[in-house]
């Protein structure tokens, strides 16, 4: 397989880490604001 | 919810277009592996968030020497702390791009590697002061005053002092603008390029916000 593939699969998945890491911190975030108001 | 999924399909893009269409650099023009020059869609966007964080650091310390109002002054150190982040980003893709072309990983007598070697150290200055003064109203006044001072001067190390000292550098510094004022690239890799930054900025913006938000939590949660 051309190394570029390679490349582009790890740095994709990488990407998909971080994103999905970002998005449950985001939810993390959003119950801990709604629980201190409520 | 919308525009995250804009964020990660625009990164999603970009990934792919990098490595998927040809090189951005010629292969005649190419000082080692032509494929090594994609990095190119990934340094430049880090070092421009780097650059941009330590600006809105810096927005947010004047704000806060006018107002004394502490959020202001979380602000600025969470743009510090991810201006830093994407600083020492850019500095690893460098370093492997410097490594793939020129031979080496680090060379001091490169302008370059050593003025990113100095905003490093400065802001790692920043960090270690904030975390030597206990009243938070001093360390808010001396950070605030730090920080709009780093930042002109990572401004001045970033696109300054590399462009003067140009006889030290290999660095390319004509590939995004030439000094005509012209644009460079050709169409496919400027509307990668322009696309990268775009998407980074729209991650910073995000990744800031959420910073903010914690910072701000946890700022409560101490003084409550």
């Amino acid at each position: 397989m051309d190394a570029n593939y390679i490349a582009m699969i790890v740095t994709l998945i990488i990407w998909c880490g971080i994103f999905f890491y970002l998005v449950s911190l985001d939810r993390k975030v959003n119950r801990l604001e709604k629980n201190r108001e409520g | 919810m919308w525009w995250k999924l804009i964020i990660f399909a625009g990164m999603s893009a970009v990934i792919i277009a990098a490595f998927v269409t040809p090189s951005p650099m010629n292969p005649e023009n190419s000082l080692g592996p032509v494929d090594i020059y994609r990095v190119f869609y990934f340094h430049v966007p880090q070092a421009w968030i780097a650059s941009l964080a330590f600006i809105v650091s810096m927005i947010y310390s004047i704000r806060y020497l006018r107002t004394r109002d502490i959020r202001y002054d979380i602000r600025a150190a969470t743009a510090n702390r991810l201006g830093l982040i994407f600083a020492i980003l850019a500095t690893v893709t460098g370093s492997i791009f410097a490594r793939m072309t020129w031979g080496e990983f680090w060379n001091w007598t490169e302008i370059r590697e050593v003025s990113i070697f100095v905003l490093l150290l400065i802001y790692g200055g920043y960090f270690a002061l904030r975390a030597a003064v206990a009243d938070p109203d001093t360390r808010a006044n001396l950070a605030a005053v730090m920080s709009i001072i780093f930042a002109v001067a990572a401004l001045f190390l970033i696109f300054v002092i590399p462009r003067v000292y140009g006889a030290f550098t290999q660095h390319p510094t004509d590939s995004i603008i030439d000094r005509g004022g012209q644009i460079t690239m050709g169409p496919t890799v400027r509307i990668i390029f322009f696309g990268s930054l775009a998407v980074f900025t729209a991650l910073f913006a995000w990744i800031y916000r959420l910073s903010v938000r914690v910072a701000d939590m946890k700022y409560r949660a101490e003084t409550e």
